[in-house]
């Protein structure tokens, strides 16, 4: 069988139009699916970096009653009212903060963490 | 060109292979963008699900710590929601919540493990988008002065028992945070008595997470000179104040002394020797001591006239012949050092330590597992 590069006959023109036209339809209609997957990769890599520095915030808040009230980071600390998880002993209710960092949520009882 | 020539068939199959390859490519970054979105949004769920099983467990935990003892929750709690509308922790259940949390406090029964058999455990799992954690929660190995195998004192008077005692555990000090005016006092009234009283607490260690202010009744105090002797390697004091009412004869009647101090001594067969720390006195033997709180302080009285008490100048304790405060400090201290009176060996600073050192420091009476 004559060998591709042992033929003398070449590209006309046309074909060579009509081979990059094809070309270009087929990565333009590619782009989109590779552009937004690359976008949504980059964000994933964004956002789980953001979530760990989030959750190291959310640790230090827990850590320190006083860092979780004047953090500019906890979003919102509000004092809890009463909360009575069980029905026995004296308890009329629990007080403390909730500590709201990003998307997170804990609890802090109040007179821990310091 | 003909699409049956060898050209027109191979540029055919260059296009067929390039649809191949950009479908393949595009296919497998997809893939591969849509796990990792997944992969964001399991780890999202999966610390918010972390953070709300740990508010469960403290939220029970602080329940725990108001009840006195025999009276501290056991068993399954109520279910605990987290409503997004109002921010705050529900126990009905909220059109809009991020996630709920399932406590159950139950007692180790482990014969096999001496040192965890008998301890409390909180478990709080929290279920958040159908993502479950488990944050659980463990007393350490201790006992609290006022349980009634020790009994050192009451823990909602804070009334200090006036005889000796031992624990082969680490004792936490500690009076009921409800009720006011209760620090670890003396406060048993004998009219007419007048000796000195010793009363000891041994332990390995003796952390008091209250203030000890032993002249906090003095009114209706003990007469007569009391020594409370903490008996510790180590000990972790919160605020200490000492009393001095000395005797007095203003008129007929004579009143009496009320000295109340703290002894600090090491138990038989702990503690270091002098010569490991360049002590004066290379024999004896030390342990070591903190003071946490800001006052660490002697308060006299005096008896007036009519036999009512006032308050004089409240003394702040040094280390003799220095200007060293013993408030927030850290020392190694020589065995029988009497806190208000003070001899110029008995306190040596502890080079560069923090007030209280790291295996207690920032536990409250739980730990997490």
């Amino acid at each position: 069988m004559k060998g591709v590069t042992d033929s003398e006959s070449g590209f006309t023109l046309l074909e060579v139009v009509v081979a990059i036209a094809i070309i270009t339809m087929l990565t333009v209609a590619f782009a989109p699916l590779i552009v937004s997957s690359v976008q949504r990769i980059q964000w994933a890599g964004t956002r789980m970096q953001e979530l760990y520095t989030l959750r190291s915030e959310m640790e230090k808040s827990l850590a320190s009653e006083s860092y979780a009230k004047t953090s500019p980071e906890v979003s919102t600390h509000k004092q809890m009212p009463n909360l009575r998880v069980w029905s026995g002993g004296s308890n009329t209710g629990i007080e403390g903060l909730v500590v709201r960092v990003g998307d997170f949520v804990s609890f802090l009882p109040k007179g821990r963490g310091d | 060109m003909g699409l049956r020539d060898e050209q027109g068939m191979m540029a055919i199959g260059v296009a067929l292979m390039l649809i191949v390859v950009l479908a393949l490519f595009g296919g497998t970054l997809w893939q591969y963008s849509m796990a990792e979105l997944k992969r964001v949004e399991r780890t999202e769920q999966d610390i918010q699900a972390l953070f709300l099983a740990r508010a469960g467990a403290e939220i029970v935990m602080a329940a725990w710590l108001e009840e006195s003892v025999g009276e501290k929750p056991a068993g399954v709690m109520e279910r605990i929601y987290y409503n997004r509308d109002s921010g705050h922790f529900q126990l009905t259940e909220p059109s809009d919540y991020l996630g709920y949390v399932d406590v159950v406090v139950s007692i180790i029964d482990d014969p096999q493990d001496s040192l965890r058999d008998g301890l409390t455990q909180i478990v709080a799992t929290s279920v958040v988008d159908g993502v479950s954690r488990t944050a659980t929660a463990t007393t350490y190995p201790h006992l609290f002065g006022h349980d009634p195998s020790l009994a050192w004192y009451s823990e909602r008077y804070g009334t200090i028992q006036m005889s000796n005692a031992f624990a082969e555990e680490p004792v936490i000090m500690r009076t009921d945070n409800r009720a006011s005016n209760n620090p670890l006092h003396v406060d048993n009234t004998l009219p007419g008595e007048s000796e000195v009283v010793t009363v000891q607490f041994e332990a390995p260690a003796i952390v008091f997470e209250s203030p000890m202010i032993l002249g906090h009744n003095i009114g209706s105090g003990r007469n007569g000179r009391v020594n409370v002797v903490v008996c510790a390697e180590t000990i972790f004091f919160d605020e200490v104040i000492v009393s001095n009412l000395p005797s007095s004869k203003p008129f007929i009647i004579t009143y009496p002394d009320r000295i109340y101090s703290v002894i600090l001594k090491v138990p038989d067969g702990m503690g270091i020797l002098g010569f490991e720390i360049g002590a004066e006195d290379p024999t004896a033997k030390y342990g070591t001591v903190y003071f946490d709180h800001g006052t660490v302080s002697k308060q006299n009285y005096s008896w007036g006239f009519l036999g009512g008490i006032s308050k004089k100048v409240l003394e702040v304790l040094k280390v003799k012949n220095t200007s060293k405060n013993l408030a927030k400090g850290a020392f190694y201290f020589k065995d029988d050092t009497d806190l208000s009176n003070l001899a110029a060996d008995s306190l040596i600073p502890i080079p560069d330590s923090e007030s209280r050192s790291d295996p207690f420091k920032g536990t409250g009476t739980f730990v997490w597992e």
